[in-house]
């Protein structure tokens, strides 16, 4: 099994899985009766669509089995992904901000964005040396602070800090 | 041109690119405070109630002794901006600016963390009056005959309105329990798309608000047919009344400003004046004229809070009558 | 007539007014580049001064935004795969891949030039044929739009090379991801997970952020991380192969280049003048599809997605040529077709001028100048844009270490900022972990960006036009445009499959 036909297989399930729960949920979900049409007409069509693409990606698959010529089954210029270094961005990014914003809501824009940016500096960059870290971060705060506050003037929740 | 007024223009927006309009003037009305007083708006911007608000906004900022900004807050129909008011700090400086189908009728349909009643309206703005039009060559240019023309043919004539249960769909609902008649109902994204159709003779009928369509009808395009409400609009005069048409439905749609009840009532008298004050200005006149705004008579807080009251009852009723079909 | 002309001229260059276009477009182009930000919000912002201003500046200032806007949005999609605004997203596609391959100056120059040129392009239009454009545009009801969504989607679905069955079932994310929030015709709520803040729906700003910069942003990351913990480079490395190595004189746009791009303008300037007379179609839908229909008549579609100079000249035209043409359904009907025209309507109506058919009789002279600024502004875009973009291809070399995460807080920030929505930030994280996951297994995003924009447009159309045609299926195809539409999309797809296989 090479990385590619995991990565069509994984595909074809995710798309048909959420189509067949699409269609369950329109048999058992609530669904506000409407004039002439079904309410869920356009959903519906959406989850046949899932349906029809994952059993198509299925079918090539099949397709490319018996012809054994499953390592063309990559699509042009498709790249491979390093997971390791996807997962630890994803958490200091993709997580990192969730914290970032709530720290934005309730201590303060600035504060929170000085430290985030010097967190991710801090990991992300590959040269990144204690100078820049201490630098570059209320370098980018002031920015934040100048555009959003002062000449867009955005409207926050009282934080506890400026 | 003149230079004078460009000067004063270029100083107004330096101002503002600099740091945000300066226009606080802090030397009455201390219990408000310095910091900047929010009319939250759940509409998007360029709407007719968003004139409005900037229109409060240039004008009672100096009358309340802060600046006042308008913040618009579409998100989630609407609620997002009304739950921003509700979490506020009760001082007085987070306030709302919505027409009956945000504080009424959502409070009443969906789920949400208040009641009708948390909502004290402070300043009566205006009453929209809905109208219903037609393209200028369509068969109906009449009340009468729009009601014998359904009745002869049941669900034959499409109309348009905004989102269903709005204030451009109530009345609707109220005149086919009122007279038996059936027509289409097609739910429309708002006044725009609704004009479109008709000018495009897509549907037959539609309902807006009178300043939308002034200049269309005056230029022929469109013909108003009737407005549900006790008098005539004073931007549309020719245009008879559906009571006049002998049809009593009658439903005005009250533009309010909102504290949320946990605001003492000392500051919300007092929010109340100063904008009342503002608007009552000449400039605020001149601005509302030229924007069709309707503020040439602005209520305190009994009448705002008493035709609030006459709307939930109103609203409830319909509901109630829609729930029973 | 002259004299009209001579009056309204004097109008429109005045100093003042011209100082106010060039504020305006540096003001524009700014916050254009920063994403989540855009025109619309800037102009929204400036509405209470209008009435302070004379008309003439107020316009100059106003247009100025919205021109720098439309234009500044493809500086950040080209430089970091970031969409400044939602009109830059196709703009993004090509951009972003031409700036990787050390091209980020012949990039923005393209950007530029075809901004304008489909920009000026759509202002003509305006200004000598607004009458019968808007004639067709009215005839577009609910029918015909929904034949118009479905045309654009085979179009763009059937883009994705040798990828089809996973543009379709992406684009079928798309449309469900618009579902969500309330159902148009019954006003339930539908599809929100019981979450209360999704009921308004997803905003488009932040899905297409999330979709197109988050993921692109946190995909960066992993690279950047991955060369930190190997120590691939050294910092005299690091530092000579980003600043030094980028020679911005071998990064000039040649003539033969910009003449191999013109054809795709133009076929831009088109999709995107008629698009924006469309009330309620908007740029983005313009941008893609004219993105599309130029991959079909391309000599060279396969370089479409591998930084094309024709792909970001007809996404970048497309979007920009719906500037003028926008403006037609306001000044014919009153009817504000897109965010940006119902802004420059209540300026009208702050100003004293009502939108509408007697919008240009009653305010002959003010509005013959805002048709001079309409033209004057892309002149200063031009002159402004080819000043600023040395330092702006300079900036997309600076070291990605510090410039990811810049970027990467502006958009969260940014994106709340646009709606003062806390919701709208969630979204774009859910949006960016979706466009992650899609990216690792292979699937193309702008399907599904497509999907998102057209869904609720086609949902709502499709229901009108049964409702009005009392549920029988058939009054889809009961309309001349519609069924051309079908025809054309057929036919695109035929050519397109005969074309392939003649090739091989």
């Amino acid at each position: 099994m090479n990385h590619t036909l995991i990565k069509e297989l994984l595909a074809a399930a995710v798309v048909l899985s959420l189509g067949i729960a699409g269609l369950i949920h329109i048999q058992l979900g609530a669904w506000r009766p409407a004039p002439l049409v079904p309410s869920y007409i356009m959903p519906q069509t959406a989850y046949y669509f899932l349906i029809a693409s994952g059993v198509w990606i299925l079918g090539a698959i099949g397709l490319f089995a018996i012809r054994k010529r499953l390592a063309n089954l990559a699509p042009p210029n498709a790249e491979q992904h390093d997971l390791i270094a996807v997962g630890v961005s994803v958490s200091v990014m993709l997580i990192g901000a969730v914290f970032y914003f709530l720290a934005v809501l309730n201590i303060g824009l600035v504060v929170s964005t000085v430290l985030f940016n010097a967190i991710l500096v801090a990991v992300l960059a590959p040269n990144a040396s204690l100078k820049t870290v201490l630098i570059v971060p209320p370098l980018v705060g002031l920015v934040v602070w100048l555009l959003f506050i002062k000449l867009i003037g955005m409207t926050l929740p009282t934080p506890l800090l400026f | 041109m003149h230079i004078k007024r460009a000067k004063i223009a270029t100083a107004v927006s330096a101002a503002f690119l600099t740091c945000a309009a300066g226009f606080a003037t802090a030397d009455n009305t201390p219990s408000l405070g310095n910091d900047p007083i929010r009319i939250v708006m759940p509409y998007g911007a360029g709407g007719s109630t968003d004139i409005t608000a900037r229109i409060i906004a240039a004008n009672a900022a100096e009358h309340c002794g802060t600046r006042i900004d308008v913040v618009s807050m579409p998100g989630a129909g609407g609620m997002e901006g009304l739950q921003f008011v509700a979490d506020a700090e009760p001082n007085g400086h987070t306030i709302l600016m919505a027409d009956y189908s945000a504080t009424i009728t959502q409070t009443l349909t969906e789920e949400t963390d208040w009641e009708v009643e948390d909502w004290a309206p402070i300043v009566h703005l205006t009453d929209w009056k809905p109208t219903v039009y037609v393209k200028a060559d369509h068969e109906i240019q009449s009340i009468e005959e729009w009601v014998a023309l359904a009745e002869a043919e049941p669900n034959s004539l499409v109309f348009g309105h905004a989102d269903p249960l709005s204030l451009v769909h109530l009345p609707l609902v109220l005149l086919e329990m009122e007279t038996g008649i059936q027509n289409v109902h097609l739910p429309t994204t708002g006044g725009g798309e609704t004009r479109t159709m008709i000018l495009g003779g897509h549907i037959d009928l539609g309902m807006t608000l009178p300043p939308s369509i002034v200049s269309n009808v005056n230029s022929g395009e469109v013909t108003a047919i009737g407005v549900f409400a006790d008098e005539r609009s004073d931007v549309l005069p020719d245009v008879p009344t559906f009571k006049e048409a002998g049809y009593d439905v009658s439903f005005e749609a009250p533009l309010l400003v909102y504290t949320y009840s946990s605001v003492p009532e000392s500051i919300q008298q007092e929010l109340s004046e100063c904008i009342m004050k503002g608007l009552e200005s000449d400039t605020a006149q001149t601005m509302s004229t030229q924007a069709s705004a309707g503020l040439n008579n602005v209520q305190g807080l009994e009448s705002a809070q008493a035709i609030y009251r006459d709307t939930t009852v109103r609203v409830k009723e319909v509901l109630a009558a829609i729930n029973e079909e | 007539m002259l004299d009209l002309i001579i009056q309204a001229s004097q109008l429109a260059f005045h100093p003042y007014v011209l100082m106010y276009v060039f504020l305006g477009v540096l003001l524009g182009i700014t916050l254009g580049a920063i994403p989540g930000l855009s025109g619309d919000m800037a102009i929204a912002l400036l509405l209470p001064f209008v009435f302070f201003l004379e008309p003439a500046m107020a316009m100059g200032l106003l247009v100025g935004i919205y021109k720098g806007g439309l234009f500044g949005g493809s500086i950040s999609a080209i430089s970091f795969g970031v969409p400044g605004t939602p009109g830059a997203a196709a703009t993004s596609i090509d951009g972003y891949q031409a700036k990787l391959k050390g091209k980020p100056s012949k990039a923005l120059h393209t950007a530029l030039y075809s901004s304008v040129i489909g920009d000026t392009t759509s202002d003509l239009v305006l200004i000598f044929i607004a009458v019968p454009l808007a004639a067709i545009a009215l005839t577009f009801g609910p029918i015909e739009f929904f034949a118009l969504y479905a045309f654009s989607l085979i179009l763009i679905a059937a883009l994705s090379q040798g990828m089809v069955a996973k543009g379709l079932a992406v684009a079928a994310i798309g449309i469900l991801l618009a579902m969500i929030g309330r159902d148009p015709i019954t006003g339930a709520v539908r599809l929100t997970f019981g979450i209360p803040g999704l009921a308004g729906g997803l905003s488009l700003i932040p899905v297409l952020i999330g979709i197109f910069a988050i993921s692109e942003v946190v995909f960066q990351g992993a690279k950047l991380w991955r060369r930190k913990v190997d120590k691939l480079m050294d910092d005299v490395a690091e530092q000579a192969s980003l600043l030094q190595g980028y020679d911005i004189s071998k990064d000039q746009l040649t003539w033969a280049e910009f003449k191999s791009t013109l054809k795709a303008t133009y076929i831009g300037a088109a999709v995107g003048t008629f698009i924006g007379a469309l009330p309620g179609a908007g740029q983005s839908l313009a941008a893609f599809m004219s993105y599309g229909l130029a991959q079909r008549f391309s000599k060279r579609p396969e370089e479409f997605g591998k930084g094309s100079l024709e792909g970001i000249a007809s996404a970048e035209s497309g979007n920009s040529a719906t500037a003028g043409s926008t403006f037609i359904p306001l000044f014919a009907f009153g009817i504000p077709g897109s965010a940006t025209a119902a802004l420059f309507g209540a300026a009208f109506i702050l100003m004293g001028m009502t939108p509408g058919p007697s919008l240009l009789s009653d305010n002959t002279e003010i509005i013959y100048a805002l048709f001079f600024t309409l033209i004057f502004a892309n002149l200063v875009n031009l002159v402004l844009g080819k000043l600023l973009l040395p330092y702006y291809s300079r900036i997309a070399m600076i070291q990605p270490g510090y410039m990811i995460p810049a970027v990467f807080i502006l958009a969260i920030v940014g994106t709340y900022a646009a709606n003062n929505s806390t919701m709208d930030v969630w979204v774009l994280l859910f949006a960016g972990l979706l466009g992650i996951t899609l990216k690792l297994l292979s699937f193309p995003l702008a399907p599904l960006v497509l999907g998102f924009i057209i869904g609720p447009g086609a949902e709502r159309a499709l229901r009108q036009s049964m409702i009005m045609g009392g549920g029988d299926w058939w009054v889809l195809v009961k309309s001349p445009i519609a069924i051309g539409f079908y025809i054309a999309a057929f036919a695109l797809i035929l050519l397109f499959t005969l074309a392939l296989r003649a090739k091989k």
